[in-house]
């Protein structure tokens, strides 16, 4: 009889992958390659260079998976891989932040001005943007604005539902600054969305989940 | 113009729980799957510790040797019968009826060596408990070259 793959935890899993199982290396995969791409895409914002140090993370995981101690949760030892891959890639790629303001380097208030990111300030009303498709697209905006700390700990924690502790191991960081950088990045994302919730009088209806 | 008032935490939250997971191109597990180097499968003789590999082994083969002699008893015979009968032969080469000799040595050799083959499959067991006991055998020397090779790292 042959047990269902998907019913193994993860731990199951990295013993068989251990044992020399593909399948085991497989499953993990399956069950990670979501999480770790959306981690590394949010974080570069390229789907082509996300693919590539998504990859890295798996190839590196599964080659040191001897390495692997139980302490720790797996996601989080494959999330705390795939971060320090993209803050490699961040590292190493030639600064490109951006401000919404503009162009830091301009010299005057019109240069500036042209190159500020325009978060749904044009065209569609804001109550239309919010019903158009676009809307995820615009939060997904704003988060790219956000430092890459800041972008990493919304990943994990809203879109990856990850406890504060998961997070804290992931990252290697303490739960306090956690819990500082998710405060932090919410209201910088509160003040990037604020063109999409004007008046204040009746906050967005919480989309139903 | 209406002052801009900033999401609530809620709903902010609730936002960014509506975003989806991107997933990866097709074929990603393979391509990834393509750059790993899994520890080799577990194998028995590694589990098996050489100590443990060399007795099954000594033990095996002195069975297959306390088989092969209750069983090549008969066989052993036969090979006496075919002496004989060779004998016979030399001696008969100058006898009036050599063929007379040469069909009493074939009648003795056939019945000594069938004699000794009671089904042949009877033989046939020693022989397969002597083969397995050679590859533990190696088995066992390999593990135990191993070992020694890994301890001196």
């Amino acid at each position: 009889m042959r047990a269902d793959l998907s019913e193994l935890s993860d731990v199951d899993l990295v013993q068989l992958a251990l044992g020399g199982r593909d399948t085991g290396a497989r499953a993990l995969i399956q069950r990670y390659e979501r999480p770790v791409f959306s981690l590394v895409l949010r974080m570069v914002g390229d789907h082509e260079v996300a693919e590539e140090l998504a990859q890295d993370t798996f190839v590196r995981a599964l080659n040191r998976l001897d390495t692997y101690r139980t302490e720790l949760k797996f996601s989080s030892w494959l999330f705390r891989i795939a971060n320090n891959a993209a803050i490699d890639h961040l590292r190493r790629r030639a600064p490109e932040t951006v401000s919404l303001d503009g162009d830091r380097g301009a010299e005057s208030i019109e240069a500036a001005a042209e190159g500020a990111i325009q978060v749904a300030a044009d065209g569609p009303s804001p109550l239309e943007a919010l019903e158009a498709s676009e809307l995820g697209a615009t939060i997904a905006e704003a988060i790219a604005q956000l430092r890459p700390a800041y972008r990493a700990c919304v990943q994990l924690r809203f879109i990856e539902d990850q406890s504060y502790e998961a997070i804290a191991e992931a990252l290697d960081l303490p739960i306090g600054t956690v819990k500082t950088h998710l405060h932090r990045a919410k209201l910088e994302l509160q003040a990037l969305l604020r063109p999409l919730h004007p008046g204040g009088s009746s906050p967005i209806a919480a989309p139903e989940t | 113009m209406h002052p801009n008032h900033p999401l609530s935490d809620v709903a902010l939250e609730a936002l960014l729980r509506t975003l989806p997971r991107e997933a990866p191109t097709m074929g990603f597990a393979d391509r990834v799957m393509a750059q790993v180097q899994l520890p080799a499968a577990v194998s028995v003789p590694r589990r098996i510790p050489w100590r443990t590999l060399m007795g099954l082994a000594a033990l095996d083969l002195a069975v297959a040797a306390g088989l092969l002699v209750w069983f090549a008893d008969g066989l052993l015979h036969g090979i006496g019968d075919l002496l004989r009968g060779g004998a016979k032969l030399a001696v008969g080469i100058g006898s009036i009826d050599p063929g007379a000799t040469l069909r009493a040595f074939a009648y003795d050799g056939i019945q000594g060596v069938g004699a000794a083959l009671p089904g042949n499959t009877s033989l046939a067991t020693p022989l397969l408990i002597g083969a397995a006991g050679a590859l533990l055998t190696i088995a066992s020397l390999g593990r135990l070259a191993r070992s020694a090779s890994a301890s001196s790292r």
